[in-house]
């Protein structure tokens, strides 16, 4: 077998550090992959940038090779109006978002714009969020300018005109937590200190004018927490019984308004020093553990629509000329162009040009399909080969490629969402209620008793360690699996990943590495000649296939004479005086093409003798033989939209009882989830494309695999980044450890609650025990779940 | 002990001082980025200063 020795393959690039192909280029000394990456480092060098080459190694991104035209929609007056963030007169802010973003040189080099051209004023980039503000000076510079200013350095700004609203909302609501933890933390400081000469009995001291000072003090300082911070559980626990149901938070509302009533008649009346100290410190500990449990991927958004997928304009001929054209203003008629990788914007006509559409992402095809002149191409596939010319057939939002994103049998309704921590609290509702009622009863007689009796017990039985330990568990869960590149939606998803007993997987993308194959060939031997003479004949051809022989071939490329490309059927040409075919077995051997070949083979020939062939096989992914060990306990099926093909290679690897169902709809595969739920299995669907978008959306968790965060997935729970797709079997493991870990200190804040009660029944419960005990509950299950959280994932091997 | 009055109200006054210091730094927006400034604060500001005195010397 031949291997690619080629010593070309060993050098990368020193701009963006990938391995350097044949336009290899050497510049002073340094080594280059392609003309783009050569052209950042000549235009930083000439502007004294150098510096940000030092700051990381090959810290940059290949940029878009053709930029005219890709920006011409930022010129028109009310589309960049709508994404300016401010415009005076001569100043204006924009924001932008740089999926590219990843390293310190990248920050380096964005908050030095300024030096690169003079219209910009400042730049701030947020790495989090992979966002760069940008004051500029509009009169110097376009809006149009400044974008493409960006993408010629490789950082591509992907302007999506929907998205700017959601994100000031969120921005809004986590500020609005942070207000509330900030005054239940500055209420609960201060009620602490106040409350201190109570803790250690120091009446004598302190004199009686102190001790109703204090309290109408804590008593004002509770009056906050009461009031504001603690708002969003009212509201929880209110929505929760108008749906007629119970969730934690309403034992929890509960047992925080009966502590703040008896506190506060205790107060007023004079007759104790009331639990300030508690209530207030509840909220604290409440507040703070719903901000670790909302940790969020600001760069990554896990409800995209259909049009972050499409490109914003496409190049439009009018009359001979070319424009730009926002999508949505793409009428019936209009004559598209459309390059090499670009993506097929609305159903449309091909006028002329050969095309080759990858519709890997929308049917999950693994190979792309040949399309001739005056065939019917949909949207959203990807176009692979020189220039094409297509005729508008339907707008944008009436294609099929649309009308798939926005099937309504795949809209998920949003429910009430049934947690541990909810179910828990249901049960323990009901029984506090049945408790309490017969306590009260029970004291009736006496009703000044009946109600202490009543309250007492909503405060000693309130369930804060019971609302503190999942939100810190999972919270904590989510950054782990964030670590290691699995994007969790909210912690939520850590649950139901590990209620999941089936794992259904899409094929193409999914199991196998896209655009990768394993190539092997049978025949006769080839000399290097007849190699290079093969490579040469591929290199004239943009089909993916001859792409990848070339390159498996090596990188050799003469020119040749009298080059043919037979659409469908194979390659021919002649060099050096001899007569090069290659391509399927018909074209070949001229004999009958069996339909129900297994693999992709392509024959070759020269000077009408038959060599031998090459066989394709998609490759899959690392790790997936270990799957059948590694994850016994799951049932595991295959939907995909190819073709059956490589059904026996799979049958080889997964488990025996593995369901296959190939040839599938984006319907078929949504109806299968279905199936297999009314028959109360807990699935996980693991996919990639838009055909699997049903299936993820219905699946109980929905788990996109992308080939690197921040790029364009569909609407999911979680995103997995491929090169982590072999440990999936730990972090299946991890979320089932998890959900133990909640188990766990139910326990331990059921043993709390027993041992208070215990105090208080014998009438020991003085009010240094219950200030220490309350909080120390509060933080032994804050470090409990914390730290073996933390375990389980090192005995895992989890970063 | 009546000094106690006015040491408590001192140090109320002084806690309400960091409450609105807080939700100003919030407001501010202080708390949306907690990545960035970390790597600012150790990047070089004169990698053009070769150019900007050559460029601009009337500056000098």
């Amino acid at each position: 077998m031949y291997s690619p020795t080629h010593t070309v393959d060993t050098l990368t690039c020193f701009h963006c550090g990938t391995s350097c192909g044949k336009d290899h280029l050497h510049f002073e000394e340094k080594d280059f992959c392609c003309v783009g990456c050569k052209s950042v480092y000549q235009f930083l060098k000439a502007e004294n940038m150098e510096a940000y080459y030092n700051l990381s190694e090959h810290p940059g991104i290949s940029p878009l090779t053709d930029t005219t035209g890709r920006y011409d929609y930022l010129s028109e007056a009310s589309v960049a109006d709508s994404l300016l963030d401010f415009k005076g007169k001569q100043f204006a802010n924009v924001t932008f978002y740089i999926p590219q973003m990843h390293c310190i040189s990248c920050i380096w080099l964005l908050e030095k714009l300024y030096a690169l051209h003079k219209g910009v004023r400042h730049s701030q980039v947020n790495f989090n969020r992979k966002q760069i503000k940008v004051t500029f000076d509009h009169q110097l510079l376009s809006l149009k300018e400044l974008a493409q200013l960006l993408a010629v350095l490789g950082y591509e700004p992907e302007i999506n005109l929907a998205g700017k609203k959601d994100q000031y909302v969120s921005s809004r609501s986590s500020k609005r937590l942070y207000y509330q933890i900030g005054v239940a933390g500055f209420c609960f400081g201060n009620v602490m200190l106040i409350s201190l000469p109570e803790y250690f009995d120091w009446d004598g001291v302190m004199g009686e004018h102190f001790k109703s000072l204090f309290g109408f003090l804590n008593l004002g300082l509770a009056l906050p927490v009461l009031f504001y911070a603690a708002l969003d559980y009212y509201k929880s626990a209110w929505a929760a019984l108008r749906q007629r149901t119970l969730n934690l938070d309403v034992p929890l509302v509960a047992g925080m308004l009966a502590l703040f009533l008896t506190s506060a008649w205790q107060i007023l009346s004079g007759t104790g020093p009331g639990y300030m100290d508690s209530f207030t410190g509840l909220l604290f500990f409440l507040l703070t553990g719903k901000a670790f449990q909302q940790k969020t991927y600001q760069h990554i958004s896990f409800e995209r629509d259909y049009k972050s997928y499409l490109p914003l304009s496409a190049r439009v001929l009018i009359d001979g000329q070319q424009s730009s054209r926002a999508l949505d203003k793409l009428k019936v008629g209009d004559r598209l162009l459309v390059k090499n990788n670009e993506i097929i914007p609305a159903d449309s006509i091909l006028l002329k040009g050969k095309a080759w559409i990858d519709y890997s992402f929308v049917s999950g095809e693994a190979e792309p399909v040949e399309k001739t002149l005056g065939e019917l191409i949909h949207a959203g596939g990807k176009h692979k080969g020189s220039t094409i010319e297509l005729e508008v057939v339907k707008e944008v939002s009436g294609s099929y490629f649309t009308q798939l994103w926005n099937y309504d049998i795949f809209a998920k309704k949003e429910e009430f969402l049934e947690t541990i921590a909810n179910r828990a609290g249901r049960r323990f509702s009901y029984l506090l209620f049945v408790i309490s009622c017969i306590s009260f009863i029970y004291w009736l007689p006496d009703l000044d008793q009946a109600v202490m009796v009543f309250a007492s017990i909503l405060i000693v039985a309130c369930p804060c360690a019971l609302a503190l330990s999942s939100p810190y568990t999972f919270g904590n869960a989510i950054r782990i699996l964030g670590r290691n590149r699995f994007y969790l939606k909210n912690a939520a998803v850590v649950e139901k990943l590990a209620s999941v007993d089936t794992l259904v997987f899409d094929k193409t993308g999914t199991l196998t590495c896209s655009d990768q194959f394993e190539i092997s060939y049978q025949g006769r031997e080839l000399s290097p000649v007849e190699r290079n003479m093969l490579s040469s004949l591929f290199a004239q051809s943009v089909h993916p296939l001859s792409v990848s022989l070339h390159k498996f071939l090596g990188t050799a490329s003469q020119p040749v004479e009298q080059f043919e490309e037979h659409i469908g059927q194979g390659l021919s040409a002649r060099l050096l005086g001899s007569s090069l075919r290659a391509g399927s077995m018909k074209f070949i051997l001229s004999s009958g093409e069996e339909k129900h070949l297994l693999q992709t083979r392509v024959y070759v020939e020269i000077d009408h003798e038959v060599l031998g062939y090459f066989e394709l096989q998609s490759r899959f992914r690392p790790g997936l033989e270990q799957f059948k060990e590694d994850l016994k306990e799951y049932r595991f099926a295959i939907c995909s939209g190819d073709t059956p093909k490589d059904r026996v290679r799979l049958e080889e690897i997964l488990p025996e009882d593995t369901n296959y169902r190939f040839s599938q709809s984006p319907e078929e595969k949504w109806e299968f989830i279905k199936q297999q739920q009314q028959q109360k299995h807990h699935i996980a669907m693991i996919g990639d494309g838009l055909n699997d978008a049903g299936a993820l959306k219905s699946s109980d968790v929905g788990i996109a695999i992308s080939e690197q965060s921040g790029h364009f997935s569909p609407a999911c729970d979680s995103i997995l980044e491929a090169g982590q797709f072999h440990r999936l079997p730990d972090f299946l493991t991890f979320s089932k450890w998890s959900v133990r870990v909640v188990y766990a200190s139910f326990f331990i804040s059921a043993t709390y609650n027993v041992v208070g009660l215990s105090f208080a029944v014998q009438g020991h419960l003085s009010p240094v025990i219950a200030a220490v005990l309350m909080p120390l509950s509060s933080i032994t299950i804050v470090l409990f779940t914390t730290l073996s959280t933390n375990m389980l994932a090192k005995k895992l091997k989890l970063a | 002990m009546e000094i106690i009055f006015l040491l408590i109200g001192i140090s109320l006054v002084l806690a309400i001082f960091f409450l609105v210091a807080f939700i100003r730094a919030v407001r501010s927006g202080q708390y949306e980025d907690d990545y960035t400034p970390s790597i600012r604060i150790l990047l070089e500001d004169t990698p053009t200063q070769d150019k900007n005195l050559n460029d601009n010397p009337t500056k000098l």
